[in-house]
């Protein structure tokens, strides 16, 4: 058995040095492009094919090269040594941006920026920042602050409910800005929560709202991703008002959603990318929300003139607020 | 029938079979003699086309059955399903599969009893009929048949003899390996000797003796092994348990082992219980040593190898690799060496021949006089006359009195039938 | 000449494999082998990884010889970085020893359960698996979480191995541990023991070896090889704990130890090897835009033709 990865190691090392020579004398690919393309690498933690966190950072590269006409690389790392690797591979090649699609990028994203300061290391989430290391924060609790209020504007028994996945930071914080929404209207409003442990299990998503509407709340608002089709099950099946989150959802259950706070992942990494390209790049924490076109409130036209016009009266103020800074949103973290 | 000419077999340098020709007739009895590691069992292998011949042609007309001194037997199995796998495959209830297999049995005149017994729970000697009655099943028009009756009681062996003639009768050609050579010439038609993988010598039994085959086979007069002056103070007593294979041999066995830790123990199946295949003959000898130093060990081995004359290339043949024989001297070379206070002797001369049991016998007579004392559990009967000083039946896992060997002759056969 | 066979099928389908996708099989192959080997910063990497696949390898090997089926390498991993983490604080020495222990201890809940009421080891490190994933996952998301709180992970380890360039100390450890396995497996009493037992237990147990406190012995070394690997890979790469910080180390250690036949010293040659097609295959994708199915899938490939024509069990 050695004998065999011996000879697989030196056919491949013939093979590959054979061809090297060659490359020496005809250039090819591998030659550095010109300096005025943008170069951009995407580290994802799992397969860009997933339809859903790795897909949308994968369109969101798409979109630089299509929009920006950028080079971009993909590489799928699964562990810190693969993740330090991809950074500093990027690094060595000059690459002008590298995105880690997730908080656990943050330590390979410090280490990397500081041995390749021409590289600028953007993590997807996260509090670290050096020169040319920074996170994207989406604040989509802008969003959900909003229906908060429509929620207690509209609830006749004065009771929200909220389903959730995992109880990850980044969720419990749009829960806090629901709630703080609904508070903003009327203080005594009750806003229940149940975690129910994982994204996927439909029939744990749906007993879950079941129960919230047995306890009275009559409008849900979910953070339960995949599972998220069991609550909006359940409130058809029940005619509760309730809430998408991060994409549109407002068709999967046209009779019951409401509106749907939507978060634009792709449009994020384009933003960002520009940022980069114009040079006005800044090593702090990168909030995106609805200034920057990322974070949105978007109604179901359908069910929207069934609103008391002082609800949406109300919603559009409050949104003016926030886009202006006059309204703090607060956040979990 | 089957012919067999100038067939060569080697392994690695060894030359199993050297260029024999033999041509065998319907309905005769032939029976196979010669030491261990004589080319016997491979002869017979190529015969029935298990192992290709190195060169040579056969020709073979018809079904070749085989029996083992090994087991091919799935043990989780009952007696009926294993006999049922070599049906084609249909639905059947267990007790349908019990009902075929119990006209199947009478039909070999082979007494065999509860077809629903699980494999793993029957006796070696028990085994040893199952197998032969799967190869009878298929109706071969030879049947090889390799040290049947090693494992077999003495009216077991009747048994099988009286199937033998009417198989022969029936014009299925039989082929007999044994090294008992009174039951080859009780049984044989025709006697073919190999030695050293050549025939050297064919004859027709009749009027053969055992001492002119015995001395066909082995070349040189056998070797006398180191027998200790005795001392009858410190000589230790050979008590022998006799019986018909099944009757609780194993289970004495297993707990003799419990409660002796530290004795030498010979186990009854040395394939499954005696050597580890895979491991060295060194390694293997080294086994109950506290220390394991490559270079001790192989030196230690080459000793061993020599004076419990192995037959092996050297101390790193795989011990899987040895004839039956050959792995019968390693397990007690690796636990005589260790004077032992306690011995216990199960079935320790199964399938060898007559040198090797000769020599088996030499040792634990050897040990006995060097004063430990030895449990021998044994189904033959020869053997127990020869060492024991004290005999004891066993029959449906109850000891009988121990008798003195002279007393055994008029009580044993009774006491083994369970009819005293 | 079965392994020639195996090598050239593994090309031959590799390279259909590129053409299938429209690439150039030797462009694919020159970025494949520079990508692993081509260059001081490739060698690191790959040797980076190699480190804890060699350590799981030989858990694998160690326990498969004395046939014991530890499958909960994933497990005992994690809880010696657990372990590790914990320990971290005393100085990088105890984290290493008590990365061992905790590896050992979660291993040898399956031996109890084995000799109290025979359950399959099979089994039960699988079951063990998963309860040590939902044991990290309860840890960086509770009593071992950041102290700020904020994301499931925890705060960095108190100390780390000393390291040269990209490179830990963790690889001398590992080294030290193949030969370690080898010289117990093949030079002492207690390794011959071990054998035995694995290759016919039976057999063991009539030479007068203890078959028990082999499966005790075996399980707790190959737990706290594995556990070892955990607390390595912690001191030496991650710093940290977070939940998905076993990557499949445990698992890939299986594959590991069956090419290199379950023997100590060949493992090291064979965790270099998935080191290498790891950081390779990182390569592809990021510079011939591979997709990482493709290249693991790949490596699968490979990986199954040496283990199918390599003289892995000879039948005859």
């Amino acid at each position: 058995m050695k004998r065999t990865a011996v000879i697989i190691v030196t056919a491949l090392l013939a093979v590959a040095c054979n061809q090297k020579q060659e490359s020496t004398s005809t250039p090819t690919s591998a030659a550095p492009a010109p300096k005025s393309v943008m170069h951009v690498g995407l580290l994802t933690p799992g397969s860009i094919n997933d339809a859903g966190w790795n897909a949308l950072a994968w369109e969101g590269v798409q979109r630089i090269q299509k929009e920006l006409g950028a080079e971009v690389s993909h590489q799928e790392t699964k562990t810190p040594a693969e993740i330090l690797e991809g950074f500093k591979s990027y690094g060595a090649k000059n690459y002008d941006l590298a995105f880690g699609h997730g908080f656990e990028f943050q330590d390979a994203a410090k280490q990397a920026g500081a041995q390749y300061p021409k590289t600028i290391f953007i993590t997807t989430s996260g509090n670290t920042v050096a020169p040319n290391v920074a996170p994207m924060v989406f604040e989509l609790e802008q969003a959900t602050y909003l229906l908060g209020i429509i929620a207690a504007r509209e609830s006749k028994t004065g009771k929200a409910g909220l389903v959730g996945g995992i109880n990850l930071p980044s969720i419990a914080s749009t829960f806090l800005a629901f709630k703080a929404g609904a508070q903003s209207v009327n203080p005594k409003f009750e806003v229940k929560e149940i975690y129910t442990g994982n994204f996927d299990d439909l029939g744990a998503a749906k007993l879950a709202t079941q129960s919230l509407i047995n306890a009275g709340c009559d409008f849900i608002f979910h953070q339960a991703n995949e599972a998220g089709r069991g609550v909006f099950q359940a409130c058809q099946e029940k005619h509760v008002r309730c809430f998408g989150s991060n994409k549109n959802q407002n068709d999967l259950a046209p009779d019951v959603i409401v509106a749907s706070a939507v978060l634009d992942v792709p449009g994020a990494f384009v933003t960002v990318a520009k940022k980069v390209q114009s040079h006005q790049f800044k090593p702090e924490i990168q909030y995106l929300g609805m200034n920057e076109g990322i974070v949105s409130l978007v109604w179901n036209d359908k069910l929207k003139p069934a609103m008391k016009p002082e609800t949406i009266a109300e919603v559009e103020k409050v949104e003016q607020g926030i886009r202006s800074g006059t309204v703090k949103v607060p956040r979990g973290f | 029938m089957l012919r067999l000419q100038h067939i060569t077999k080697r392994f690695g340098d060894n030359l199993a079979v050297d260029d024999v020709t033999l041509e065998l007739r319907r309905g005769e009895i032939l029976a196979l003699v010669g030491e261990n590691g004589a080319g016997k069992t491979t002869l017979m292998r190529i015969a029935a086309g298990e192992l290709a011949a190195g060169s040579g042609t056969i020709h073979r007309d018809g079904e070749i059955g085989i029996v083992h001194q090994h087991f091919l037997l799935v043990a989780g199995f009952t007696i009926a399903e294993n006999l049922a796998l070599q049906r084609s495959w249909r639905f059947a209830s267990r007790r349908a599969l019990e009902r075929e297999a119990e006209t199947l049995i009478a039909s070999t005149g082979i007494r065999l009893d509860d077809p629903s017994r699980r494999v793993e729970t029957i006796s070696v000697g028990e085994k040893s009929k199952l197998e032969l009655i799967k190869a009878i099943a298929k109706k071969p028009e030879v049947l090889i048949l390799d040290e049947p009756t090693s494992v077999l009681t003495p009216q077991e062996s009747a048994e099988l003899f009286t199937v033998m003639r009417a198989l022969a009768a029936g014009g299925t050609s039989v082929v007999f390996i044994s090294h008992k050579l009174p039951e080859v010439l009780e049984i044989a038609h025709r006697i073919v000797v190999m030695r050293g993988g050549r025939i050297v010598a064919e004859t027709e039994a009749h009027g053969m003796t055992a001492s002119d085959l015995a001395n066909a086979m082995v070349e040189r007069t056998s070797r006398a092994a180191g027998v200790a002056s005795t001392d009858s103070s410190t000589r230790g007593e050979i008590v022998a348990i006799v019986g018909v294979a099944g009757n609780g041999q194993t289970e004495l066995a297993e707990r003799f082992r419990k409660e002796n830790p530290g004795a030498a123990l010979i186990p009854e199946d040395r394939t499954r219980d005696g050597i580890v295949a895979e491991m060295s003959i060194a390694e293997n000898l080294s086994l109950k040593s506290r220390r394991w130093n490559r270079r001790e060990a192989a030196a230690s081995a080459s000793t061993l190898i020599a004076r419990y004359s192995i037959r092996a290339t050297g101390p790193d043949q795989d011990a899987g690799s040895l004839s039956g024989g050959n792995q019968q001297k390693v397990i007690l070379a690796r636990e005589l060496e260790q004077k032992p206070k306690k011995i216990l002797a199960a079935e320790p001369t199964r399938g060898l021949d007559i040198e090797a049991t000769a020599f088996v016998h030499a040792q634990l007579r050897a040990a006995a006089a060097g004063g430990a004392s030895i449990l021998l559990i044994t189904s033959d009967l020869d053997e127990a006359f020869a060492l024991a000083d004290v005999i004891q039946v066993i029959y449906r896992g109850k000891l009988s009195e121990p008798l003195t060997p002279a007393a055994a002759h008029e009580r044993v056969g009774a006491l083994m039938a369970g009819i005293a | 000449m079965r392994q020639l066979a195996a090598a050239l099928l593994a090309v031959v389908l590799l390279s259909l494999c590129a053409l299938a996708v429209g690439r150039s099989p030797v462009e694919l192959l020159r970025i494949l082998t520079l990508g692993s080997v081509g260059s001081r910063f490739a060698i690191e990497g790959t040797l980076l990884k190699s480190i804890p696949l060699l350590l799981t390898g030989l858990s694998v090997a160690l326990a498969f010889r004395a046939g014991v089926w530890n499958i909960g390498g994933e497990g005992q991993f994690i809880t010696g970085a657990i372990a590790a983490l914990i320990a971290s604080h005393l100085g990088v020495v105890p984290a290493i020893l008590a990365s061992m222990l905790a590896g050992a201890v979660w291993a040898s809940i399956a031996t109890l359960m084995r000799l109290w009421r025979n359950a399959p080891e099979v089994l039960t490190t699988i079951l063990l698996n998963f309860t040590a994933i939902h044991l990290l996952g309860w840890c960086v998301n509770g009593p071992l979480q950041e102290r700020s709180a904020q994301y499931p992970q925890s705060d960095l380890a108190g100390a780390s191995l000393p390291v040269a360039g990209e490179l830990h100390a963790g690889i001398v450890i590992a080294l030290a541990a193949s030969v370690a396995s080898w010289f117990l497996l093949y030079r002492t009493a207690a390794g011959l023991r071990l054998r035995a037992t694995g290759l016919n237990a039976r057999a063991a147990a009539w030479a007068g070896i203890n078959v028990n406190a082999q499966l005790v012995r075996a399980m707790a070394i190959s737990g706290a090889f594995a556990g070892l690997a955990g607390g390595i890979e912690l001191l030496g790469t991650t710093h940290r704990l977070f939940e998905r910080f076993a990557a499949g180390y445990g698992y890939s250690g299986i594959a590991v130890a069956l090419l290199a036949q379950l023997h100590p010293l060949a493992t090291v040659a064979s965790a270099m090897f998935f080191g290498a097609l790891a950081t390779g295959a990182g390569e592809l994708q990021r510079t011939a835009g591979i997709s990482s199915s493709i290249a693991v899938f790949g490596q699968a490939v490979i990986i199954l033709l040496l283990i199918l024509f390599g003289s892995w069990r000879s039948r005859d």
